[in-house]
């Protein structure tokens, strides 16, 4: 019994590199049980798009957006099925909005979606892109495309609002920020921007009402004071704007808002900063 | 190799800006323009990559963050 016992133990230590060497490899594949071509073929295929996802998730997580662009580019030329179909395209179009290339990305997000319609992700980037592209009238389609998907969506509501507010469509950007204050009370920035509607509208009071509400949720948020302090410039409190900006200028961490609040209290109060 | 501008340069461009700014809002004949001051928030940004296994499931971030109702899943800008 003994014997049999100490010759178990000396298989299992002969064994042991083995099994270490073998947890090496964690992404080896099995060895292929057919001999057809074509069977051969779909799953060198599979392989290959397996690999190159890896790798092209990899370059993103590391910021290298051109091999994770090549690497995604060679993915979606292997056709794979779905969901690996429109998930290659998704990542093929943040690669390339990274390098800039923003109607090529588009294009990608587009696919994704026409292959995969439910796809909310490729429509909040499609919105994304078309922004930093500076195409307003494509992002309001891809905005309006992306609150049809996910109608219950903040982010929607948000981007629809934002772009909304840019193409100057002032009753879209107040209902989409009124939703997202209604379904988010304690955003700031819901309020905030629905300020900035109206004041657009040339609703000033409704317009500092919605500051306060973004000033009570966070005193700090500087962007809302120094709005409201320009509400009390324009009724003439000068008393209380100069006060606000003197809270922008400490608060802020964008210099360009703290130069603004500077030279607006300047100009109020006559005085140096 | 082309020089960079001193930080005290770019902070004097900076208050020069800043200063114009507030001197076009006050040039308005007869209003003090706000409009032309307060600028709407920054755009939410791209959502992440999605692994090969696609969107499906709570486990997919960017997902998740599109669908969100939740401000804490949306990952939408802070207010700074």
């Amino acid at each position: 019994m003994l014997r049999i016992a100490s010759c178990a133990l000396l298989l299992a230590a002969a064994l042991a590199p083995t099994l270490v060497f073998a947890q090496a490899y964690p992404f080896a594949s099995p060895v292929a049980r057919t001999t057809a071509p074509a069977q051969l073929d779909a799953l060198a295929r599979d392989r290959e798009v397996t690999e190159r996802f890896r790798r092209g998730l990899d370059a993103a997580a590391h910021g290298d957006w051109r091999t994770s662009a090549d690497e995604f580019t060679r993915v979606v030329s292997l056709d794979p099925a779905e969901p690996r179909g429109s998930t290659a395209r998704y990542d093929l179009g943040i690669a390339q909005a990274h390098l800039a290339s923003y109607s090529a990305a588009e294009a990608s997000f587009d696919e994704a979606l026409r292959r995969d319609p439910g796809f909310a992700a490729a429509a909040a980037n499609l919105v994304e892109t078309a922004l930093q592209a500076g195409e307003i009238a494509r992002a309001r389609r891809a905005a309006d495309r992306f609150v049809a998907i996910a109608p219950s969506s903040l982010r929607a509501h948000y981007s629809r609002g934002l772009v909304a507010l840019q193409a100057n469509d002032l009753s879209t950007a107040r209902a989409d920020f009124a939703a997202l204050t209604v379904a988010a009370p304690s955003y700031a920035l819901a309020h905030y921007d629905l300020a900035v509607t109206e004041v657009r509208a040339g609703d000033y009071a409704a317009a500092q009402n919605e500051l306060e509400a973004a000033l009570a949720l966070s005193p700090g948020y500087a962007r809302a004071r120094f709005a409201l302090a320009t509400l009390m410039v324009r009724a003439n409190r000068s008393a209380d704007a100069s006060a606000n900006l003197a809270r922008v200028i400490q608060d802020a961490d964008d210099p360009s808002l703290r130069a603004l609040a500077a030279g607006l209290r300047e100009r109020l109060t006559g005085t140096q900063q | 190799m082309q020089r960079l501008p001193s930080p005290a340069v770019l902070l004097l461009a900076v208050l020069l800006t800043g200063g114009a700014a507030a001197g076009v809002a006050f040039a308005a004949v007869g209003a003090f323009d706000v409009a032309s001051l307060v600028e709407p928030s920054v755009p939410a940004g791209l959502l992440p990559p999605i692994t090969i296994e696609g969107r499906k499931g709570w486990a997919c971030t960017a997902e998740r963050n599109a669908m969100a109702t939740k401000l804490s899943d949306a990952a939408l800008p802070t207010d700074r």
